[in-house]
């Protein structure tokens, strides 16, 4: 990693301004072509040289990348910036864990550069707009020359920086369903300066009546291979009157269904230890929204 | 090699340079159109030594192509202000102490100009996010948002240039 100044990488530029004329791009170029949208993640790449594309192909002049529109489902166009979607969030409280998401990015010029959809495609285990969709249920429309479909976000990715994509498919859309009543969330991350990249992160959407958690849905990031929903304990909560005692077997469970591993950035006991307290501050913060909304 | 041409709007001037796809905006500005007040750092957008307004909006100069700036307004601190007439916000930053070594001060100015612009008045904790993407690691930030923060005082005045300055 030690070159950050040059691109050693001689290769092609192109900036398709429709969809029809990505799509060509990317089967006549296959495997050689790279997509770049907002930049932050591919030119550092460009400059480790973990890439190394023939044809880099720029999709925000593709108009249709780049709007937001609502019809009681969401719709974010892939190269919408963060900070444009953030934005939208502000104005919207029921995608309250996506604000909570995108702000906790920090660095000001990332989230002007950065696109909803390179956060995604990059699919880092520790995404934090990733693990807000996850649990505001998103899903995304994948096209590609011979057709489109719509995959869940939690089928979406299948690895670290890895997801379902095909060669020749696009992200173009992410797509948010109406959020039901009485629902509330929240994401909360931890990492060593505001900012950062999380060390563990979570999201939390929760449906309540006012004292018992009626459904929820539970993502953690950095803790495995991708950021994940955790069912179990989504389940073991389902219908539950929320108390102490509920919110610690919920964390024991947690602490339990995660795969942490020791990275750079923390040790798989520290994460173990420390999902369960983010956890049960996030989703006492999802909880209070709940809670608020008349 | 292929080579683009490219038209990019430099503090208010039209300038053209031929590059190839490789290259940074940083590069492109340092290297082709010399515009040494932008600085390479990190290269990697962690320090935001490089900032510029593009569009409007602060970016890092070092993760952004120079064709994808094609067509596009850029400010670096030059179009902020220059040693001969100086921006307030410039000014704000010598009074407080605001500057060590002065390498991330390009790139805090440029953000918080941007920020000023967006959010006349902001507070203490919008300061700190406006400039939570430039790193100084000389002068713990406290004279760098304390002089955001006169700078915002006097804007609210209605002074655009201080009188004792």
């Amino acid at each position: 990693m030690g070159n950050t100044r040059i691109l050693t990488r001689e290769f092609e530029y192109v900036a398709p301004e429709t969809m029809p004329e990505l799509l060509a791009l990317l089967d006549r170029h296959g495997p050689a072509a790279t997509i770049i949208a907002g930049g932050t993640d591919v030119v550092p790449q460009l400059k480790y040289e973990t890439i190394s594309p023939d044809y880099l192909i720029d999709v925000t002049k593709i108009a249709e990348l780049c709007t937001v529109r609502r019809d009681g489902t969401l719709h974010i166009g892939a190269a919408v910036k963060l900070r444009d979607v953030k934005a939208y969030c502000r104005d919207h409280e029921i995608y309250a864990c996506l604000d909570d998401a995108l702000g906790s990015i920090g660095q000001v010029q990332v989230v002007n550069m950065g696109t909803l959809g390179g956060n995604l495609c990059t699919a880092s285990p520790a995404a934090d707009a990733a693990l807000a969709l996850l649990v505001l249920e998103a899903q995304v429309r994948l096209i590609g020359s011979s057709g489109e479909r719509i995959v869940a976000l939690d089928a979406f990715f299948r690895g670290p920086k890895l997801t379902c994509m095909e060669p020749g498919e696009v992200l173009a859309e992410i797509q948010v369903p109406a959020v039901a009543d009485h629902t509330g969330s929240a994401f909360r991350k931890i990492g060593r300066v505001a900012g950062d990249i999380s060390k563990i992160s979570c999201a939390v959407a929760v449906q309540s009546d006012g004292e018992r958690c009626l459904s929820c849905r539970i993502g953690m990031g950095a803790v495995g291979p991708t950021p994940m929903r955790m069912p179990g304990v989504e389940q073991l909560l389902s219908g539950r009157a929320i108390d102490t005692d509920v919110m610690d077997e919920a964390a024991d469970r947690l602490a339990a269904d995660i795969s942490p591993l020791t990275d750079a950035r923390s040790t798989e006991f520290y994460r173990r230890r420390v999902s369960r307290v983010l956890f049960k501050d996030t989703f006492d913060q999802a909880w209070k929204r709940v809670q608020r909304q008349p | 090699m292929t080579t683009y041409p490219i038209d990019i709007k430099v503090n208010g001037e039209w300038k053209q340079a031929e590059v190839t796809a490789r290259e940074t905006l940083l590069d492109a500005l340092r290297n082709r159109l010399r515009a040494f007040e932008v600085k390479d750092g990190c290269s990697q957008g962690d320090c935001g030594a490089c900032t510029v307004i593009l569009a409007g909006r602060p970016v890092n100069a070092c993760l952004t192509l120079a064709v994808q700036a094609n067509g596009k307004e850029v400010t670096t601190l030059k179009g902020v202000g220059t040693s001969e007439q100086p921006d307030p916000l410039q000014k704000s930053f010598v009074e407080h102490g605001a500057i060590q070594c002065g390498f991330c001060t390009p790139g805090v100015v440029v953000s918080a100009k941007a920020l000023l612009e967006a959010n006349p008045c902001p507070n203490r904790e919008e300061i700190r996010e406006g400039i939570s993407g430039n790193l100084c690691r000389c002068t713990g930030y406290t004279q760098i948002v304390e002089a955001i923060e006169d700078a915002a005082a006097q804007g609210r005045g209605g002074v655009g240039e201080r009188e004792d300055a």
